[in-house]
């Protein structure tokens, strides 16, 4: 290796500086340009032309002399197998990610870096920040894409070198989606060029129209998917170019989807998804054809498993490997899933409970006359029987439409009427199981069982690089939901053993028999109400002696305050008795729930990080709780242990330490 | 019992850090101290009236006022000072064999305990208010989608954040990773 740097050796262009300005001085003179022509009502006179000229100017020079610091204080290298990108002017910051931790790579262009001929390298890890901070922009063609192979020639082990083994161009039917979206461009055109006198405002649309036709077909045929040795590779945009590769080691679960529009030209969308949130947005292969569609998942799925397996054989050289046990296992037949059956449950509780109240209050109120009742009466059936209809069509829409296989190799759940989403997760992919049973589910005797991998989902409206993508919490095409109990416990054993995981020992001699949570916490959660309401009582009692219900009125609010307070400790007294939380050598089970249960189960390989924490409460009576987080959002919510001392809390983090390094 | 295995400091935080973190604080302080009396000061003056606005003949509004500025600044003072030496006394970070461990906060503490294994990137940052001070951050980030799976440890100098990030990389060398 020479010793020269990587920013030595591929340097940043020195037009970076200008594009920066020009993109930044630009964005200003179109708000001041809107400004004047729409929301301030000026006359142009030469002093106002000429100061907004002299400001432009001054910022100008300003904002070069800021970027070109920028371009000045640019640092990138690679120091064994890391990478090291820092920049800043004022305020400095340095990343470094292992290429071990690469997720994905992408190498992209917006209009202004297309203008200038620079390109961006993205290099994201699974952390939050990485997306946005571990970038390299402005660099030529030449330099990003000699970067971007010797980057991923670093991340890939020697045996999978990147050669391209297919290439896929989407089914021409994509045509139409695309050119159904131009058409509100072209409207938006139209609607301006109809300002224009007449005799400019037919060409304009003409031009509009063939012009966005043109560029519609230049962005469709520039979309290319390639099936690589060590990834997908997505290439898309006419305009603004964005090259991806996506390794498929990194991918979490493989999604299909279907709008309207798709399902009536028969074509699909294929999103790949890893840990980024960048995944979340770039990694979608649209306009496949059913056949293709299938192929690709089939290949892409097969291909993340095969690199997963290599990556964890590595790891665990002396045992069994996950492929070995998984061929012994026949794919489980799939439970019935009860939709209208808990459907009939949950409204029966929930809607039961409003209907009665106000069919209770009518009753008290028919004493004074009888319209009340009757219209009580009316009005409680009515709500109860309309609420039951809505839920009863939606409950056999999804029961017509959910399904779900449990195959040797992946899960897949299927969703939808008029947006059809098909997901597959294969085992090693995920990260907890979650046997979720809701206060109507106990009574009916039912579970849902919750999958999740930690692929990132766009959240709507929020299409940004840093906090534009989360994971979800609950989705039902991550979920088996409304199994018989039984078959949910089956199924969920069985899910844990492809994922070549054991449950057994679990529930004997438990964690919470021997390190058992302290018996004050329910009178600690009862005291952080009494904070809370005490306050609140005091000064409706005081409100309410000053009017003229004066005594009976006070003496009803406290003991309302009384029965709360009291409820509340019945309650957590429960909470507390059913805690429950486990561990074997391979999982970390935890249950809780007083109205249904929500049991959580976690393979110490999937744990990230653990973080011990108190409130000012515990720190009194001298509590801990102790969290534990996987990739998921879901974990975040259940996987804590709360109430425990702290040298308990500090023997059970050890505990999972140990664990997860085996031990 | 995570705090017994604590054996020694990884390296004493730099001095200008006390000074950087006291001044925040004090500010903070300040700003509360200053909200909390306003609105003592409000609610009496609602509740008993003749208290607050009418003259006293006993004070001079002015020295009432500079009295109480005096007093408030005083106490934000003795409160930052002593939550900024506290504060630090018990900070505590620390790689240790299979993780890396930091303990933060003087009322209410909270541990992080990150395995080097799931350590995804290191940052180490210098903000503006860190530049005047010369000081450094580390921010060691897990995959975790939580905002608690990253790790911040301020108040570095340059040379103990290099050696710190150094140290955490070669741990994480030293196991096999594996992301799923």
């Amino acid at each position: 290796m020479s010793t020269e740097t990587l920013i030595e050796r591929y340097p940043l262009e020195k037009r970076k500086v200008l594009k920066k300005t020009v993109q930044y001085v630009f964005g200003i003179i179109t708000g001041l340009a809107v400004l004047f022509l729409f929301f301030l009502d000026v006359s142009f006179t030469l002093f106002l032309v000429l100061a907004v000229i002299v400001l432009i100017l001054i910022l100008f020079v300003v904002s070069y002399t800021y970027q070109w610091y920028y371009y000045r204080n640019y640092f990138y290298d690679l120091v064994d197998g890391k990478l090291v990108v820092r920049k800043g002017v004022i305020s400095t910051k340095q990343t470094t990610v292992p290429l071990g931790k690469t997720q994905d790579v992408y190498l992209d262009q917006d209009i202004f870096d297309r203008l200038f001929r620079l390109w961006d390298l993205h290099i994201s890890s699974a952390s939050q920040s990485s997306g946005f901070e571990a970038h390299i922009d402005g660099v030529n063609e030449i330099n990003g894409r000699a970067m971007y192979n010797l980057l991923l020639g670093e991340t890939v082990s020697a045996e999978e070198k990147t050669g391209v083994k297919e290439i896929y161009h989407p089914s021409m039917a994509g045509l139409v989606p695309m050119m159904i979206g131009s058409v509100f461009m072209f409207f938006f055109i139209a609607v301006f060029s109809m300002m224009l006198p007449m005799v400019l405002a037919i060409p304009a649309i003409i031009i509009a129209l063939f012009g966005i036709a043109a560029l519609t077909y230049l962005e469709f045929k520039s979309i290319r998917y390639e099936i690589r040795a060590d990834g997908v590779f997505i290439k898309k945009g006419f305009i603004s170019p964005k090259e991806s590769l996506v390794l498929y080691r990194n991918i979490q679960d493989v999604e299909e989807s279907q709008g309207l529009i798709e399902i009536i030209l028969g074509i699909k969308t294929l999103s790949v998804k890893t840990m980024t949130s960048l995944s979340a947005q770039d990694s979608n292969l649209r306009f496949l054809t059913h056949e293709v569609a299938e192929k690709l998942r089939e290949e892409i799925l097969e291909q993340s498993r095969k690199s997963s397996l290599a990556a964890e054989r590595e790891t665990r050289e002396d045992e069994v490997t996950v492929e070995d046990t998984v061929k012994e296992i026949e794919a489980p037949p799939p439970y019935r899933n009860h939709f209208i059956k808990s459907m009939i449950y949950s409204n029966a509780i929930n809607y039961g409970i409003i209907a009665s109240i106000i069919a209770l209050v009518s009753v008290f109120l028919g004493v004074f006359h009888s319209v009340y009742f009757f219209g009580g009466v009316f009005l409680s059936v009515g709500i109860f029987l309309l609420l039951f209809i809505i839920s009863a069509i939606s409950a056999v829409i999804v029961s017509m439409t959910y399904s779900y296989s449990v195959l040797r190799d992946y899960v897949a759940i299927k969703v939808g009427l008029f947006y059809i989403r098909r997901k597959q997760i294969n085992y090693n992919k995920i990260q907890d199981l979650v046997l979720d049973i809701t206060l109507p589910q106990s009574f009916a005797k039912l579970a849902s069982l919750k999958l999740e991998t930690g692929s990132k989902e766009l959240v709507q409206g929020q299409r940004g690089k840093s906090a534009g993508a989360t994971t979800s919490v609950s989705r039902l095409v991550e979920s088996i939901p409304e199994l018989d109990f039984m078959d949910a416990v089956n199924l969920r054993n069985k899910v844990a053993k492809l994922m070549g995981v054991s449950l057994q020992g679990i529930g004997i001699d438990s964690l919470v028999s021997r390190l058992p949570l302290e018996s004050i916490k329910p009178f600690k959660k009862t005291l952080w109400w009494i904070i809370y309401l005490t306050p609140v009582a005091l000064v409706t009692c005081i409100a309410a002696y000053q009017t003229d219900i004066s005594v009976p009125g006070v003496t009803v609010l406290l003991i309302i305050y009384l029965v709360v307070i009291a409820g509340k400790y019945v309650y957590e007294v429960y909470y507390y008795r059913r805690y429950f939380y486990d561990l074997n050598d391979d999982v970390l089970v935890i249950r809780k729930g007083v109205f249904g249960s929500r049991e959580i189960v976690i393979p110490f390989s999937k744990i990230q990080d653990i973080f011990i924490d108190q409130d000012i409460l515990d720190r009194a009576l001298n509590l801990r709780d102790l969290y534990v987080s996987t990739v998921t959002g879901r974990s975040i919510l259940n996987a804590h242990i709360d109430g425990v001392n702290p040298e308990k809390a500090g023997k059970i983090a050890l505990m999972i330490i140990d664990r997860m390094h085996g031990r | 019992m995570l705090d017994e295995e604590h054996v020694e400091r990884f390296a004493p935080f730099k001095g200008s850090a006390y000074t950087a973190f006291f001044i925040s604080n004090l500010v903070v302080f300040l700003i509360v101290l200053f909200v909390c009396v306003s609105a003592l000061v409000f609610i009496t003056a609602i509740t008993v009236p003749a208290l607050v606005l009418a003259p006293s003949k006993l004070l001079d509004p002015v020295l009432l006022f500079l009295g109480l500025v005096f007093i408030l600044a005083l106490t934000g003072i003795i409160a930052a000072s002593w939550y900024t030496r506290e504060f630090f006394k018990t900070f505590i970070y620390e790689p240790r064999k299979d993780y890396f461990f930091s303990r933060k906060g003087v009322v209410t503490p909270s541990y992080t305990l990150i395995p080097y294994k799931n350590i995804q990137d290191i940052h180490m940052e210098q903000s503006i208010y860190d530049r005047i001070f010369g000081l450094w951050s580390m921010k060691i980030y897990s995959a975790t989608f939580s905002t608690r799976g990253s790790d911040i440890i301020f108040g570095l100098s340059k040379k103990t954040a290099e050696r710190l990030k150094t140290e955490l990389l070669e741990r994480m060398r030293g196991v096999k990773q594996v992301v799923d």
